[in-house]
């Protein structure tokens, strides 16, 4: 299950917002107020010039070409920044891997593994047994360090939600014995393309 | 067949997971289940997953502009846009070139896209979809599954064709319109609370209220 950084998401959302909002801000009020173009006369121009003198006291020559230290710190950023950006978009679309879970058998007196595998074969054959269920799809859900996992219904329209309710019922109930655990359970009913276009007039109820 | 009649038994085939048992959704919906809220609402809410990633792209190219520029100023070759140079001048005499209109344009243009971001940024973002309180699992349905649910549960109880009912579900209503047979009656008092208690015995939250119309114009009957 792609597990999306909320909080991250929202949190550079915002970041980004803000500093355009005071970015504008500034631009209309540099061109308009006279204090701010006062301002910026008085104390950010004077820094161009010192700045020229940065570059010239640290200047490096590459291939014949005058660059400085500073500007190859500059670039250095910029990678950077590029780098996180990046970071940030793959994130978005981060996988899992299947967990095990382990768990002692009371009877044995061992330690049976079971596999994320097992849970998936055995819940979707539960729910394709449903009529109005038309394709399942099982994945792993892994949030606050807990492992769970995540059933996708298709159903056709017109299924009855409150069967499917009693279904999942009924199969966590089995779960929960099976496993001795309260595995997290997550499920989606979607309608997907294919229930579109299917009618259920043919269902005689 | 009544709401509260339906249920679901194991079949001959049933996998060793399924219980037959009448009362499980009951039994179940008295547990606790873990993460349950966690997950509800992470179903129900937008993860801007879309947004962020459009910015981010958005200011990979402008950063990668930036850098291009300094990086070919650097080794002596022509600018793409606007030298290095030129963008540091630029920005340190800006009061000389940046006129009222240029900054009331670009200024505007920013700040009405930094808004949009922020609003992202703090807006809840809920999906078309309803979350169940069903206390041992999480269980989110698309709201397009709940609006073809409850038209199947009316079109049964009051035995209509479907053309003739048609759902939306919004996130605290359900509005049902209904298109009577000419000459048919439909008895609406009972048919919104049997919608009603459909919908109430899905258990949905936030708990939407149904409201159950009839269109003006009659079909043609088909028989």
């Amino acid at each position: 299950m792609a597990k999306a950084p909320r909080a991250l998401n929202r949190f550079f959302l915002g970041a980004v917002g803000l500093i355009l909002i005071a970015l504008g801000a500034a631009s209309i009020a540099l061109a308009t107020l006279a204090q701010i173009q006062d301002f910026w006369r008085d104390y950010i121009a004077p820094v161009e010039g010192k700045l020229e003198e940065l570059f010239a006291s640290s200047a490096l020559t590459i291939r014949g070409e005058q660059t400085s230290l500073i500007t190859l710190l500059a670039l250095l950023l910029l990678v950077l920044i590029i780098g996180l950006l990046i970071w940030l978009i793959i994130k978005q679309v981060s996988g899992r891997t299947p967990e095990l879970l382990s768990q002692e058998d009371p009877v044995t007196a061992g330690s049976t593994t079971i596999t994320h595998r097992f849970i998936k074969q055995a819940l979707t054959e539960a729910f394709e047994q449903q009529d109005d269920v038309l394709a399942v799809s099982v994945s792993p859900l892994y949030l606050k360090k807990r492992s769970g996992v995540q059933v996708k219904l298709e159903v056709r329209r017109g299924a009855d939600i409150l069967r499917l309710q009693e279904k999942t019922a009924s199969i966590v109930q089995g779960l929960d014995i099976l496993l001795g655990q309260r595995l997290p359970l997550a499920v989606r009913v979607t309608g997907g393309l294919r229930s579109t276009f299917q009618k259920d007039s043919f269902r005689v109820r | 067949m009544s709401v509260q009649d339906s249920r679901q038994q194991g079949g001959p085939g049933s996998a060793s997971l399924a219980q037959s048992s009448s009362s499980a959704l009951e039994q179940v919906q008295e547990q606790k289940g873990p993460l349950v809220k966690l997950i509800g609402h992470r179903e129900t809410h937008s993860s801007r997953t879309v947004a962020a990633s459009l910015v981010a792209l958005a200011l990979i190219l402008l950063v990668a502009w930036v850098a291009t520029e300094l990086l070919l100023s650097t080794v002596g070759l022509a600018p793409l846009l606007l030298s290095s140079e030129t963008l540091f001048r630029a920005f340190f005499s800006a009061p000389q070139w940046l006129t009222p209109a240029l900054a009331g344009l670009i200024g505007g243009v920013l700040a009405l896209l930094g808004f949009i971001l922020l609003f992202l940024a703090c807006a809840p973002g809920t999906l078309r979809r309803h979350k169940s309180t069903t206390g041992r699992f999480a269980f989110v349905a698309d709201d397009k599954v709940i609006a073809s649910a409850m038209s199947a549960a009316i079109r049964r109880h009051a035995g209509l064709t479907e053309d003739q009912v048609v759902s939306r579900v919004s996130p605290r209503q359900v509005l049902v319109t209904i298109t009577p047979v000419s000459g048919h009656r439909l008895n609406l008092p009972e048919l919104t609370a049997y919608a009603q208690a459909t919908l109430d015995a899905y258990a949905l939250a936030p708990a939407p209220k149904v409201r159950v119309q009839l269109e003006k114009q009659g079909v043609v009957s088909n028989g």
